[in-house]
């Protein structure tokens, strides 16, 4: 953990300094979860493309201002979220809605493809109510401790656990099987 | 244990923060609870599936947008001669504004380079550049050209006009024309990032890809960033028929400014005022000027506009015909 927020410091002190390698390492490093946040806010790809290029043009014009005091991954996060906010609110982009109701319920089958059960679980996460779902993304999404996630979110850590916890238990719902148990 | 603080443990043992102990009294609850097993199937089942990938294209694509941050970035600290600092606060200009620092052209190879390398589109490098050279003149506010430039011929596959007048400062971005407008207050959290445009703007320097951002909300405008910090609003060149928009297009990309518009290369320019052999009269605009329409073809999916309109028309002073597609 200590040597990543090295190799996390480095490669931004890099960047500040106009390095294009180090640039390229944290878009390449970062990209999926970023991406993955954006496509579960929105829950449409065009979207969430639009917002992943947006949300590492903020930290490529931030990162000057970057001043280390929270960790790499949870100042992203935050960009991230707000990205997706902001455009939310714009009206440039409209998160898809997805009711719990309308998911239909996953067979044993399903769950052999893996193609088949990643698609189910992130429909099954965008249904999820949104502090909930943004809490299990900053942890699974981008590796944020509960601490880190708990300064992201300006909350306790007890209620960081309580939301991965109730977003997991949720999930476990709507993931059982219609027929056969798991 | 109870059920609660069993799956509790299950659910933070996968965030790794509980210890080894709790996790196997944990387990054997499960061992002999159906309800817990069954979450800590579900909590299995979960680890199993993938997480989502950014498209590959898309990553690139920002890499490339980070490989032109990081020379500007580089390029203003040299300039300032100082460490890079925060980035300053926006603010949206009028476009007239002074000569582009000379230190963005000496890095246009390298952004050139970056941005073939990873096979970003911007439409046609090589054509900006000739644009570039074959206009006579790239000010605004020029005096007229005089003659036509010889060289410039019909057969050619890129064709750059050769103007009685200057143009106006004009961008191209994804086939459509568009024109600085007034200074107005846009907010920076609005915008949009889309492919920058290759262009030299007013500078008579090489072209060089300028940060190019959409408005949300609005898909006539656009917003160029040179120098960084400062805001130049462009909007989309129309006009109406029938009540609706239809917007000035251009397959060529201007590489700077200074370049009239042209028909499309998918048609052959007009050799009689009557549109003909290209065109045919259909009838007139919503602010009376004259339309022709494609032989066979409806003016609803776009019209030609004949050179010469009056000085308020939004074609004034282009000495071609010109092409609007509906908005």
């Amino acid at each position: 953990m200590i040597e990543e927020a090295r190799s996390d410091h480095d490669l931004i002190a890099a960047a500040q300094q106009g390095n294009e390698r180090a640039f390229e390492t944290l878009v390449r490093s970062n990209a999926d979860a970023v991406y993955g946040h954006a496509l579960r806010f929105f829950g449409d790809p065009s979207a969430a493309e639009d917002a992943t290029q947006e949300v590492f043009v903020k930290m490529f014009r931030s990162l000057a201002s970057f001043d280390g005091r929270s960790a790499f991954s949870t100042w992203l996060f935050r960009v991230t979220r707000n990205v997706c906010l902001d455009m939310a609110r714009a009206g440039a982009r409209r998160p898809i809605p997805t009711d719990p109701v309308d998911l239909v319920p996953p067979t044993v089958r399903d769950f052999a493809d893996d193609v088949v059960l990643s698609r189910t679980v992130e429909t099954a996460i965008r249904a999820l109510p949104p502090e909930e779902r943004d809490a299990l993304g900053a942890v699974t999404l981008f590796g944020l401790s509960y601490e880190e996630a708990a300064t992201a979110f300006e909350v306790p850590v007890g209620t960081v656990k309580s939301r991965v916890f109730r977003a997991r238990r949720t999930l476990a719902h709507l993931l059982a099987p219609a027929e056969g148990g798991v | 244990m109870d059920c609660l603080k069993a799956q509790e443990i299950l659910s933070e043992a996968i965030d790794r923060t509980v210890d080894s102990a709790s996790l196997t009294d944990a387990r054997a609850h499960c061992a002999g609870c159906t309800d817990c097993a069954a979450f800590e199937r579900a909590l299995d089942l979960m680890s199993r599936a993938g997480l989502p990938i950014a498209p590959q294209p898309l990553v690139d694509r920002i890499v490339t947008l980070g490989n032109i941050e990081a020379v500007l970035l580089r390029a203003t600290a040299a300039e300032a001669g100082t460490a890079p600092a925060a980035v300053p606060v926006v603010r949206l200009a009028r476009f007239r504004r002074p000569q582009r620092l000379a230190a963005f052209a000496s890095i246009a190879a390298v952004l050139l380079v970056a941005l073939v390398a990873t096979g970003i589109t911007l439409g046609g490098l090589d054509r900006s550049k000739r644009a570039l050279t074959d206009t006579a003149s790239t000010s605004w506010n020029s005096e007229p050209l005089g003659a036509p430039d010889a060289a410039t011929t019909s057969t050619e596959a890129y064709r750059v006009s050769a103007s009685q007048s200057a143009a106006p400062p004009y961008v191209v971005l994804d086939g459509l024309v568009y024109a600085p407008v007034e200074a107005r207050t846009a907010q920076p959290s609005s915008f949009v990032t889309a492919t920058p445009i290759v262009t030299a703007l007013d500078t008579g320097t090489d072209p060089i890809p300028v940060p190019t951002f959409r408005i949300a909300g609005r898909n006539d405008a656009i917003v160029l960033e040179s120098p960084p910090g400062t805001y130049l609003e462009f909007e989309a060149v129309s006009r109406e028929f029938g009540r609706r928009r239809f917007m000035l297009t251009s397959d060529v990309d201007m590489a700077a400014y200074g370049a009239w518009p042209l028909l499309p290369r998918r048609f052959t320019v007009p050799t009689s005022s009557d549109g003909s052999p290209t065109f045919s009269f259909f009838g007139k605009d919503d602010a009376g000027v004259l339309i022709y329409a494609p032989r066979g073809g409806q003016p609803r999916n776009g019209f030609a506009v004949a050179p010469g309109t009056s000085i308020d028309d939004p074609a004034a002073g282009n000495p071609n015909w010109t092409w609007w597609q509906p908005e």
